[in-house]
């Protein structure tokens, strides 16, 4: 009995050591992200995996959320509770606050201490510099994206509509809009929208407003009081009252996907989604919707990569991570997969990368027709800039579900929202 | 070898007397917190420091991460009182409270009564089915709702609808239907754990004061109201409290996953508001201030339905 207990004893602690021994050599990050199992998390895995081949001595695990504000929340609840993710794709609304709030690691220490000039020459200066924060790169920029109209060509036939010509105007899709809903009883228009006000400022900025603007006094004050704003969300709103727009937040993709409605306006970023999870035979897409003779004006989506990780060894593995992301081959997969606008214009010529795949997809090449339309994607400044946030968010919500008109909601939200970024500066370009 | 006799005066014998009665009683009162101390501790460190600390940082501004917290008195407590928000928010926690009572109170309850006509197979046929969604994951729970909420002519309540000459609804996102679809998927997943508990106050009821009461004549109505209940109410008084503490609670992934409080705050509630402003506007002072609003509700609500319904329940000694 005494032998085999002294065997079991002498057993358990080299495999203690073993194991000891074999974690001191592996490093494991952690990288959060949005990308679930319907929405890039496939791509995310494989670039993982591939990472993990070529760097045997680094594990990642990848930590999905559902939402860009739940990234940036759940980081701020782990920072204070002194355990920061490594690395962390955060959205671009979301650059000022990172800056001025979260602990990161600046992209120019990490190439001083680590080196990868290289991997980060691919990129064009003009893309690489959105992350610059007071002479700081605050994150590395990663994906890029804007809005499409995503339309299913079978119920635009099926209700007499020409799905060779699609809407382009906001006036056609209300009268493609009406006809689908008076021939099938359909609603032609699903918009996927959120808490991230991406969806809306896509239309407030295309009806010409502005979600803030920098007054005379060089503070920043709510824009979306403006008639022109209240135009955006009116319409919107008005499609919801008539039944030709579905108010369904992020239900909308899933409404658009089971066939339940013509149209979808969502990110490029999702076509990837779109394309696996739908009933139907063939996905179309045009460029977002046009008021009047404006040009449209679309928010750049997606992320930057944000290195927070403390111990340097670990702030290495992160850095080597992101700079796998962010090579051709990564970028490759990462478009193919998901439909974000790569990070390397030129890779959407080259033979060996993306080339035949932009030749033969002609979604893709809406959204790279509209790269000269996109703009800012607006952050609301200071502490309480999430709380802005939110307030613009029930806005529209009130405004949808016929609450209010969106002139009193968007007027109601602008004045809180002027209380709660207060006198932050700004500089009038 | 020689022996001592030591003489011990009837003084010495009366101090050690009292000194070994003194070490009795020290020991006799000591050993009570003795055993009581590492619960002691825990609550201490886990409950009490954490509710002194809420209400420290109820008077302050503070968004968790930096050093610096602005001491503001009142000021967040008079911005609740004056925010409608607040107020539409207090209101819809009584609604959800009251959703619950019903549904994870006296529906369990009247399942369980109800079962007693049935055979043992059958009961268990039935808590069997009724537990099921207890052991699902409250995500996953969730994620299929939201399916069956769908806003379009081919959702399941949609589907269900129809026939009644109702149009498409958009069930998450209307004002009207979004709270009770909620509050129906939070109820859904607990209704049958309370269930479970019902069952098992309803077993515990000795079997001998029935067949007594049996032997004295009573049954139907008066069984059931003057020996049933009485020997019940003690489960049923615990489901009710359970119900109000954690009522809110059982809402918050179904709010969180389903609507995030919205359509503009038409599903929130305390606790979700007490995470909104915590950690998603990381506005500790005003979440901590609503956590002591949400505390002293609360706590009211259970110490007045604890004062007048425990005088009526009997409990077995």
């Amino acid at each position: 009995m005494r032998k085999w207990i002294a065997a079991l004893t002498i057993t358990a602690f080299a495999t203690l050591a073993i194991g000891s021994i074999r974690a001191q050599d592996t490093i494991t990050i952690e990288y959060w992200n949005i990308n679930t199992a319907t929405f890039g998390g496939p791509q995310v895995d494989a670039l993982i995996a591939s990472f993990e081949e070529a760097n045997p001595a680094i594990n990642v695990e990848s930590r999905p959320k559902d939402r860009y504000p739940t990234v940036v929340q759940d980081a701020q609840t782990a920072i204070a509770g002194g355990n920061p993710p490594d690395i962390i794709q955060i959205g671009w609304p979301y650059l000022n606050y990172t800056a001025s709030t979260l602990p990161y690691v600046s992209i120019d220490s990490l190439i001083e201490n680590f080196g990868g000039e290289s991997a980060v020459g691919e990129i064009p200066q003009n893309i690489f510099d959105l992350t610059l924060i007071e002479g700081e790169h605050v994150g590395l920029s990663y994906s890029l994206s804007n809005a499409v109209a995503y339309y299913n060509p079978a119920i635009f036939e099926a209700a007499g509509l020409d799905a060779d010509n699609p809407p382009q105007t906001i006036e056609e899709w209300t009268e493609a809009a009406r006809i689908l809903k008076e021939t099938l009883d359909l609603p032609m228009i699903a918009i996927d929208y959120s808490n991230d006000n991406w969806a809306v400022q896509n239309l407030i900025a295309s009806s010409g407003g502005d979600v803030l603007v920098c007054e005379a006094d060089g503070t920043y004050a709510a824009g979306i009081d403006s008639p022109e704003a209240i135009r955006g969300l009116q319409t919107w709103a008005d499609w919801v009252a008539n039944g030709y727009a579905v108010n369904a937040l992020d239900q909308a993709r899933s409404v658009f996907w089971t066939g339940e409605s013509g149209a979808l306006f969502w990110s490029i970023a999702g076509r990837g989604a779109i394309t696996t999870n739908k009933t139907f035979d063939e996905l179309r897409a045009t460029t977002y919707p046009s008021f009047d003779d404006l040009p449209t004006r679309l928010p750049t989506g997606g992320n930057m990569l944000v290195i927070m990780a403390t111990d340097p060894a670990r702030q290495e593995a992160a850095w080597k991570f992101a700079q796998h992301l962010i090579s051709a081959q990564g970028i490759t997969e990462w478009t193919i997969g998901t439909g974000y606008i790569p990070l390397i214009p030129s890779l959407t010529e080259d033979a060996n990368y993306l080339a035949d795949f932009y030749a033969t997809n002609p979604i893709q090449q809406i959204a790279t027709s509209q790269i000269p339309n996109m703009i800012v994607w607006t952050s609301f400044p200071g502490d309480d800039g999430l709380a802005a946030g939110e307030a613009l968010f029930q806005a529209v919500q009130a405004a949808l579900g016929g609450e209010s008109t969106a002139e009193a909601a968007l007027t109601a939200a602008a004045q809180e929202i002027n209380d709660l970024i207060g006198d932050e500066p700004c500089s009038a370009s | 070898m020689t022996t001592q006799n030591t003489v011990v005066s009837q003084e010495e014998i009366a101090q050690i007397a009292k000194s070994s009665r003194r070490q009795r009683s020290f020991l006799q009162t000591a050993t009570p917190y003795l055993y009581l101390a590492p619960a002691l501790i825990f609550i201490a460190i886990f409950v009490f420091y954490p509710l002194m600390r809420t209400i420290q940082i109820s008077f302050f501004e503070w968004n968790i991460i930096r050093d610096n917290q602005n001491y503001v008195g009142l000021d967040n407590y008079l911005r609740l009182l004056r925010d409608d928000d607040f107020w539409q928010i207090i209101r819809q926690s009584f609604v959800y409270l009251s959703i619950s009572a019903v549904a994870v109170v006296a529906l369990p309850i009247g399942l369980a009564f109800l079962t007693l006509q049935l055979t043992d197979k059958e009961v268990d046929f039935y808590q069997t089915v009724l537990f099921i969604p207890t052991v699902i994951a409250t995500s996953v729970a969730v994620l299929v709702w939201i399916w069956f909420f769908l806003p379009t002519r081919n959702g399941l309540f949609n589907t269900l609808v129809q026939p009644f000459g109702i149009e498409t609804v958009e069930w998450l996102t209307n004002s009207y239907t979004a709270l009770p679809a909620v509050a129906l998927v939070a109820n859904w997943k607990v209704m049958g754990f309370h269930f479970l508990i019902a069952l098992a106050g309803l077993k515990a009821i000795p079997r001998d004061y029935i067949e007594a009461a049996y032997v004295d004549g009573a049954s139907g109505w008066a069984l059931m109201w003057r020996v049933i209940l009485p020997l019940f109410a003690p489960t049923a008084l615990f489901l009710l409290i359970i119900t109000l503490i954690q009522g809110l609670e059982y809402v918050f992934i179904p709010i969180r996953v389903m609507t995030l409080g919205g359509p503009a705050n038409a599903t929130n509630n305390l606790m979700y508001a007490i995470y909104q402003e915590g950690f998603q506007n990381f506005r500790a002072g005003y979440a901590s201030a609503l956590s002591v609003m949400l505390i002293a509700l609360l706590g009211g609500l259970v110490y007045i339905q604890y004062r007048v319904l425990d005088r009526r329940v009997q409990y077995e000694r």
